[in-house]
Parts: structure tokens; C-alpha cells; sequence
């Protein structure tokens, strides 16, 4: 049973608009303290209270699209998010030492959409076909 | 020429229908809902969230539930019956919902205060046999054949303990009329006296509605559904409602007849402002839907032979044994109220 | 409750205070993994001597029958059951809520290919093809030239992810740590033909996710 007095306490932790907001999307009243927020506008949140949230549910997102799903979520955040790193990208020193100037900009999973991933061959074709080439005739 | 008579028996039929429906619609939305409870309360036994998709914490799950089933194609075995084969779903859920026309949900709240209505409940859950027995009859599937055997033998047995049990009730009370029951029950509710006999009661009704401990007919892992292994869409729907029908149905009889209906001990209700008698029914009756899942939630399934076992060799004497007992004491001490 | 157990002297005294919890308590001692009566231990202990010729009553050290009358007939067993079952019912659940909330996974899971660079924006892959040859499912196909300044790199290095069995080997395989598998897993796809990884795509997934998969290496560097 979704514990009645833990929605309430919740709710008067957060307020009326982010609980509206959460019944939305994750169907469920949570409080913690904010984390951080990615490029994309994606929330991070975090409650380390044993008392408040069940241990495994403490880290969570807030979407900022609509239509979510779990790739849109930066590969820094998501190794976060699924506790392989205890700091989030924001404070943890090695993220930080080993994030390279190239690093590419974070594309959600595009499938099902235009901007969907086509296979196509890097390198040049192994047969040639025969050119038939005259030679001038002087 | 329309005579004055005509016109006045058109208008009590309307009356009569609307009635009806006024019963039977929250009956149909209170069960839509009972489907979501249990699955709810269940999840919530075993530390799951259950459905919480559909509407703020899967509220609306039903209505998609059965959006979806009617959306489904409706298969027929080709060696089926096919008059029976329609037939049985529909004659089950009829006789499932028949059982609300009886109920008082206040005073004189019922659609029919019959006389007999003790009876009349009796004989509808006896009826209900029926629809099952043809429906896995009719789809000429072992499965269904075989589930519908296990699920009319259960029935057949339980209902005797179940109708022992009420007998006691009747003696107490004297009327087959459920108001006279509930008006009896000012003084104590029956479940103080009647403790034990509301045990057994309590058993025979899951065996009747074949709620978890006796859902013999519908063990998964042996028989794929039971008597409606055949029956998709529409007519799946349909046993579907009648099932869970029955269990809101027998809450509310059971409360009825142990937690004095529509009363509440007059310390709280009965002369206040509004009128909570219904309310108060509708309460009771979800302590027992309650409870049926919290049965299912508990108890794992009973082998067969110890299912009938335990009707005919345990239950039926103790039974029989308070059918002699309850009487003698009141004749002994004088007590009987007519 | 504790009020009216301290204002009597009679339950004031901590033998009957607690016998009368345990009356009340309903979580069972012998749901306990030992089992509670020295009776299977005496058994075990000094298995019976055969011919000696003395009466030994099996009940001896069991329930009385009364006892065991009272268990079945007021259901005992199935009401502890049910308590305990309705215990569950108010505590909370531990559903995690997936796209918002995750499971804990390792660094070492192995998700989704990548092809890493080195901090210089060099790709790391040399093209010597042991990944290729030690794929047990044959997934993947490297092609390499020789480049315009005269090192050797692939034209061509195709993942099927149809055939992939995520077995880790390639990035074992690796000499220059340039074939990762990432912690992603949510690359499913509409089409079978979008699993057909080429160069590119991985070069992509590479750099996209580096600082998560140098961070991993970093975390597990002392263990390999």
C-alpha cells in the first residue's frame, strides 16, 4: 500500500504544483533534494532518508519532454542514476578529469522517427566493376 | 382508446426500470472497481505497486480492462454448442446479478423487499451452477469440460454448508426476510453469537464464489482457465463480471446477515441528518471484499480431494452439529424471538 | 496502552508485562529457520537402540493432542499466516519506477558497443582484428587500409547487434582498450536494420558516453 501518511508528508515537502507535476508523470508524491539538471532540462533528484523513500527508489528523474523514455537521459547522469557512481557528473572529480573536449552531444534513442539510425558501409567497394577504357588511337 | 389503467401500468413499469437501473449501475461500477481493488490490495500484500498507469494510481484500469476485452475477437470453437456456448456466460452473469435485487440498502431501500429472500439467494447461487456446467460443457474443450466438473462438484458441496449456515440465521431470526434479519440485529450483530458459524459460513462463500483457497476450476497450472478456457472477448467479460459480481454480491449478503446490514449501533446514526444507512452497508461490505482478497492473498490452493474432504467430512458435521445446538438453546433458555 | 499496563502495580512487574506481550504479540517465535523444540535434536542425538527392550513413546517430547486439537481447530497456523500477510499490507512497496527511477547495475555491465578515442581525438582501433576473431558469434567485420599518413586503420568495423551475445570478449580482446561495451541498454529499435552498427555509430556512441566509460575503467582499474 502506497503509504498514505509518506504521499502527504511528501506533498507538503514540495508542493501542490511539483506534486501535480509528479502525479503527471511518475504517479507518485517524492521529495528530496535536487541534484542537479542536465543539459536537456532533466532533473535529478536524491533522498537519502531510509524513513522517506525505500532504499533502491532514492535516486530519481524528473523528464522535462513529455513524451519520456529512459535513453534520453546523458550517459554521465544515467551512470548516477544506476548508482555505478556515488557523486553525480556535476561534483565527481574523475567524471570531470576524463570528460575530453570532443565529447559528442548526447542523442536520445531516435528510432521510430526520422532521425533514426540508417546503416550504410564506411568503406569503399572490395570489386569494381570493368571500365572499358579506349586508348586514342594516334 | 388508452385507458387510464394502461397508462398507469406503463408508468410502474417505468418506475420499475429505473429501479433497476439505479441497482444495478453502481452494482456494475462497484465491481468494475472490486477488479482494481484486488489487484491493488494484492500487490500491496506482496510489497508491488500493482496497475498505476490508467488514471492517478490505475483507477481507470477496468474500464481499459474491459475496453480491451470487448475490442478482442470473439473465437467460437467450431464443435462447440453454440446456442449454450452463448448462452452459459450470459445466463451466469444474469443470475449473478439477480442476487441485488433483494438487497436492502437502507430501509426499504431494495427494489423488491421480498418475503422469501433468504431463499431467493439460495436459489439463484444454485442456478448459477448452470451457466458453468454448460459453458464447459458446451465448448468441447477437456480443459473447460474438466473445470466446470471440478467447479459444479465444489459448488454443489459448499452449497450445503452454505445454506446450513444460513438455516442457523434463519432459526435465530425466524424470517426468510432480510430486513426482519437486519432489524433483529439492533441489539448484537450475529458475528458475536455466531462466531463460529460465521467460519463456516465465511469458507462456504469463498468456495461459492471460487475464490482462492477452492479456485480448483481455475487452476492455472493444470487446467488452463477452467470452464471459460474457451470463452474470449464478450463472453469473457461477461464470467468475468459475474465472478467478481458474486463476491461483492456475498460481501454484502454476508453483512447483512453478521454485521447487521444497513445498522449501526444507534449510539452513532440513527437519528442524524442524513441518511448514512446505505453508506454504512457499503462499508461493511468492503471489510469482507477486503478479506476475500486477503484470503487469496494468504492461502494457497487446496488439492482437490481435500477440498471435497474437507466439505463433506468436516464442515458438514460441525454444521449439522450447530443446527442441533443453536436451536436446543433457545428453546432451553426460552429465548426465541417468535 | 503502556499507560494502562504502568498505572496497575499487578503489571507492573516485567515477567507478567512481558508474558501478557507475548500473549498479545503475533509475530510467531517459531517461524524461526532452527527449529524450536529439543525434540528433532534428542532424536538426532541418540537415534534409538534397537533391541533394548523399553517402551519409548513417540509423542513424548511433542504437542499434547489437545494442543495440536486446538492448532487445527482454531486455525492457528492460517491466522499467523494472515497476520503476517496483512503486516506486508502497510508497509511500503519496493517497486522501483523504471524511466524514472533505476535499478542499481555494475561498471562492468555490458551494454551497448562503442568505439573510444584516444584524449587526443585519435580513434584508439588499429585495426588488428583480434575482437573480430574471437567473437564467438561472428558479429563482428573489420576492414582496414593503410591512412594517407601511413598508420593502419579500419574502413570498416560493423557490429550486428542481431547476433551479438553481449559476452564482453571483444573488450577483453582489446590491446588498446579502443572496443568497449557501455552501460546502455536502451537502444531497442523499431527495425531489425537500425541493430546494423557501422564505424560511425559506434565512433558516435564513443564519444557521446566517454566520460562514463573512462570513468568506469578508472573505478575498475584496480581490479584487472
Amino acid at each position: 500500500m502506497v503509504s498514505l501518511s509518506r504521499y502527504i508528508r511528501h506533498i507538503r515537502q514540495t508542493g501542490v504544483k511539483e506534486w501535480w507535476r509528479m502525479m503527471q508523470y511518475i504517479g507518485d508524491a517524492k521529495s528530496g533534494r535536487m541534484v542537479g539538471a542536465d543539459a536537456f532540462g532533466n532533473r535529478y533528484f536524491e533522498n537519502l532518508n531510509g524513513e522517506e523513500e525505500v532504499p533502491g527508489r532514492h535516486r530519481w528523474v524528473d523528464y522535462s519532454q513529455h513524451d519520456f523514455n529512459a535513453s534520453q537521459i546523458p550517459s554521465e547522469w544515467h551512470s548516477w542514476l544506476t548508482h555505478i557512481r556515488k557523486d553525480p557528473p556535476t561534483e565527481d572529480p574523475v567524471v570531470k578529469n576524463v570528460t575530453p573536449p570532443w565529447k559528442g552531444r548526447y542523442l536520445e534513442n531516435m528510432t521510430g522517427t526520422r532521425g533514426s539510425y540508417r546503416s550504410y558501409n564506411t568503406a569503399g567497394p572490395t570489386i569494381t566493376a570493368w571500365e572499358p577504357k579506349v586508348a586514342q588511337r594516334s | 382508446m388508452i385507458s387510464n389503467h394502461f397508462i398507469a401500468t406503463l408508468f410502474n413499469t417505468l418506475i420499475g426500470l429505473i429501479d433497476v437501473l439505479v441497482i444495478l449501475l453502481p452494482a456494475l461500477l462497484s465491481v468494475a472497481f472490486m477488479t482494481i481493488i484486488e489487484r491493488k490490495q494484492l500487490a500491496a500484500h506482496q510489497r508491488r505497486v500493482g496497475p498505476n498507469y490508467v488514471g492517478y494510481f490505475g483507477v481507470l484500469q477496468p474500464f481499459s480492462d474491459a475496453l480491451k476485452l470487448i475490442l478482442k475477437e470473439t473465437i467460437v470453437p467450431s464443435q462447440s454448442n453454440k446456442v449454450l456456448f452463448y448462452l452459459s456466460p450470459v445466463s451466469t452473469l444474469i443470475f449473478s446479478l439477480l442476487g441485488w435485487g433483494i438487497i436492502p440498502f437502507g430501509q426499504g431501500l431494495a427494489i423488491s423487499d421480498f418475503s422469501l429472500g433468504v431463499l431467493y439467494t439460495l436459489a439463484l447461487s444454485s442456478l448459477g451452477v448452470y451457466g458453468i456446467l454448460f459453458s464447459g460443457w458446451s465448448a468441447n474443450s477437456k480443459y473447460a469440460f474438466l473445470g466446470s466438473l471440478r467447479s459444479t462438484a465444489s459448488m454443489i458441496s459448499y452449497e450445503l454448508i452454505l445454506s446450513s449456515a444460513v438455516l442457523i440465521i434463519i432459526l435465530l431470526t425466524g424470517s426468510f426476510n432480510f430486513t426482519t434479519i437486519i432489524e433483529q440485529q439492533q441489539a448484537v450483530w450475529f458475528i458475536v453469537p455466531l462466531l463460529p458459524i460465521f467460519i463456516i459460513y465465511f469458507i462456504a462463500i469463498l468456495a461459492e464464489t471460487s475464490r482462492t483457497p477452492f479456485d480448483l476450476q481455475e487452476a492455472e497450472s493444470e487446467l488452463v482457465a477452467g470452464f471459460f478456457t474457451e470463452h474470449s472477448s464478450v463472453p469473457f467479460v461477461f464470467f468475468f463480471l459475474a465472478e467478481y459480481s458474486s463476491i461483492v454480491l456475498f460481501s454484502c449478503i454476508t453483512a447483512i446477515f453478521f454485521l447487521g446490514g444497513y445498522n449501526m449501533p444507534e449510539l452513532f446514526v440513527n437519528n442524524t441528518f442524513i441518511n448514512l444507512q446505505s453508506i454504512i452497508l457499503g462499508l461493511k461490505t468492503c471489510i469482507f471484499c477486503f478479506m476475500f482478497v486477503w484470503f487469496r492473498a494468504t492461502l494457497p490452493r487446496m488439492r482437490y480431494d481435500a477440498l471435497i474432504e474437507l466439505c463433506w467430512l468436516n464442515l458438514l458435521p460441525i454444521a449439522v452439529a450447530f443446527i442441533i445446538l443453536v436451536p436446543s438453546i433457545l428453546v432451553a433458555f426460552d429465548i426465541a424471538p417468535y | 496502552m503502556a499507560r494502562l499496563l504502568t498505572r496497575n502495580s499487578y503489571f507492573r512487574s516485567p515477567i507478567t508485562q512481558q508474558a501478557l506481550l507475548r500473549s498479545f504479540s503475533t509475530s510467531p517465535r517459531r517461524l524461526l529457520a532452527q527449529p524450536s523444540s529439543s525434540h528433532d535434536h534428542a532424536h538426532h542425538h541418540n537415534p534409538p537402540t534397537p533391541f533394548k527392550d523399553t517402551y519409548v513413546n513417540p509423542y513424548k517430547n511433542g504437542p499434547s493432542a489437545i494442543d495440536k486439537a486446538v492448532h487445527l481447530f482454531f486455525f492457528t497456523e492460517i491466522l499467523r499466516g494472515m497476520w503476517i500477510v496483512l503486516e506486508q499490507f502497510f508497509r511500503p512497496p519496493y517497486t522501483i519506477m523504471y524511466p524514472f527511477e533505476r535499478g542499481p547495475i555494475s561498471p562492468r555491465f555490458r551494454g551497448e558497443h562503442a568505439l573510444r578515442r584516444y584524449p587526443t581525438g585519435e580513434e584508439r582501433c588499429i585495426a588488428c582484428k583480434l575482437c573480430e576473431a574471437i567473437c564467438p558469434a561472428q558479429a563482428i567485420t573489420i576492414e582496414s587500409e593503410a591512412r594517407e599518413d601511413g598508420s593502419r586503420r579500419t574502413t570498416k568495423y560493423d557490429i550486428d547487434m542481431t547476433k551479438c551475445i553481449y559476452c564482453g570478449f571483444c573488450q577483453e580482446a582489446c590491446p588498446v582498450d579502443a572496443i568497449v561495451e557501455t552501460q546502455n541498454a536502451e537502444y531497442s529499435t523499431e527495425t531489425r536494420e537500425e541493430l546494423l552498427y557501422n564505424k560511425e555509430k559506434l565512433l558516435a556512441n564513443g564519444d557521446r558516453a566517454e566520460a562514463e566509460i573512462a570513468a568506469n575503467l578508472h573505478a575498475d582499474h584496480v581490479y584487472r
